[in-house]
């Protein structure tokens, strides 16, 4: 197994005013100081992760499966899946539990929020772990020990694992994107779990093609797996594995074998995009009062 | 002039009443406010390709800065306030289309500026965001209403007496401004 080591070279006093500039400045030197290991010169400059946003998911919010085709084995105990669930094509047996909606086919919009969602996450800037396949057990994102990763966007240009047995920590409230340049793979038995105020409503998982979760030996009370993986490219989630997120694959097929998946309920992080009211109601009631006055000036001109 | 006051109230309350009717907000609130962000996105992308829209949401994809423009936020209140009192206003109807026409495109058009410049304050400095947002911005589009109504009030032809012919009669109409 290799560790793939990434020193971003972006302040953390900066993170969350990414310039163009010092983007691509970040993303050249990721790779050729990678590639040089100068350590020296990281250890002065002990970077972050590109900060990283939330897309709005829209309709898509209440969905613990969004699919064309859903499978669900039923090995004991059954699936659960807390929240809603949309399909065209059922599962031969269907789960155990589904406390939301069950919806057939998919709203046309859950299609077009996921595709809205998914350009917003390939639109943003991450910092690149590697051309080739990635283990995220193994890597190292500023002084953070192996596997241990702060919020913001990662990109690899091959796929994203997670080796069997190990676990990812997703550490600090904060927005974490994943965009794997091929599929998402964790291995049986692996975890990947939220630390230090992380939420699995800030977790998004984008990979190019397919997403595999393994299975897990025995039933979890816990999340063996967090976040929102938009994949039309098909969701397997293994026997056992417990996904605090949502398996959203419009047009394609999420498998289930007896697995908990649950619609994250934390509160985002920001609280989302900021809005901005032209006026008060204060600042309505005043504008109404100059208009009134100045029309009565004119009036009371008028008539002398 | 107690008729002008009675008339602007009545016709702002009757005015805010259909915006909020379901029907309206689905017609036209909602796809204005959606266009406005578009529009916005389209002006931005002039100078700076990193923005993206999502339905209400206008959004830097270099940094994920986001706003969201969304009922209250498209100036519709402020040129309802000002089509109330030109309605209320005795004069002739052309007037009255003209200086409503003219005031909602300028109320627009400043309403425009406003959320491209808080876009971008925003993604610069959250002070100075708030600061324009909350104070600089509401001031300057009661300003930009208050001159767009002095304009038109003054624009408008003086009576000559009380006597004139009444009101909503067309041009000669506006004759008719001394009504008490």
């Amino acid at each position: 197994m290799s560790t793939q080591n990434v020193y971003p070279c972006q302040s953390p006093h900066v993170r969350h005013r990414v310039a163009t500039a010092g983007v691509r400045f970040g993303q050249t030197c990721l790779g050729s100081l990678n590639s040089l290991g100068l350590v020296a010169l990281l250890a002065l400059a002990p970077g972050t992760a590109l900060a990283a946003t939330a897309p709005p998911l829209g309709s898509t919010s209440t969905y613990g499966v969004v699919s064309q085709t859903f499978t669900n084995s039923n090995t004991a105990p059954q699936t659960i899946i807390n929240g809603d669930v949309c399909y065209t094509t059922p599962p031969v047996t269907p789960p155990l539990v589904i406390t939301g909606a069950t919806v057939v086919p998919c709203p046309p919009a859950t299609g077009v929020d996921q595709g809205l969602a998914l350009a917003n996450l390939n639109g943003q800037v991450c910092t690149f772990l590697g051309a080739g396949a990635i283990t995220l057990d193994s890597v190292i994102i500023g002084a953070n020990p192996p596997g241990t990763i702060p919020p913001g966007c990662y990109s690899s240009g091959g796929a994203m694992n997670v080796t069997a047995t190990t676990t990812v920590t997703l550490s600090g409230a904060g927005v974490y994107v994943f965009r794997p340049g091929g599929a998402l793979t964790t291995g049986a038995n692996s975890r990947v779990v939220l630390a230090g105020g992380a939420c699995a409503s800030d977790v998004f998982w984008a990979p190019v093609a397919a997403t595999t979760l393994g299975a897990n030996a025995a039933l979890s009370p816990t999340p063996t797996f967090v976040g929102n993986i938009l994949d039309a490219a098909g969701v397997s989630i293994g026997h056992f594995a417990n996904l605090t997120g949502r398996a959203l694959a419009f047009g394609g097929t999420v498998t289930t074998d007896a697995a908990t998946i649950t619609v994250p309920t934390c509160a985002p992080f920001g609280g989302g995009p900021l809005n901005i009211p032209t006026l008060s109601e204060w600042a309505m009631l005043m504008l109404a009062g100059l208009l009134a006055f100045a029309g009565f000036a004119a009036l009371r001109r008028q008539e002398r | 002039m107690a008729r002008f006051f009675i008339l602007f109230v009545v016709i702002l309350a009757l005015l805010f009443a259909v915006e909020l009717t379901p029907p309206v907000q689905s017609a036209i609130v909602v796809p204005w406010t959606q266009a406005l962000v578009r529009i916005s996105a389209r002006l931005i992308t002039l100078f700076d390709p990193h923005v993206a829209v999502f339905g209400d949401i206008l959004q830097s994809t270099a940094n994920g800065f986001a706003l969201s423009v969304r009922a209250g936020c498209n100036g519709v209140e402020a040129t309802l306030i000002l089509s109330a009192a030109m309605l209320a206003f005795p004069t002739s109807w052309k007037r009255r289309v003209i200086g409503i026409l003219a005031g909602v495109t300028v109320v627009q058009l400043l309403n425009i500026v406003r959320v491209i410049s808080l876009f971008y304050l925003g993604q610069w400095n959250m002070k100075a965001f708030d600061w324009a947002h909350f104070y600089l911005w509401p001031a300057l589009i009661m300003l930009d209403v208050l001159i767009v109504w002095m304009i038109w009030i003054r624009s408008l032809p003086r009576a000559p007496s009380a006597t004139g012919p009444p009101a909503g009669s067309g041009d000669a109409g506006a004759q008719q401004a001394t009504v008490s």
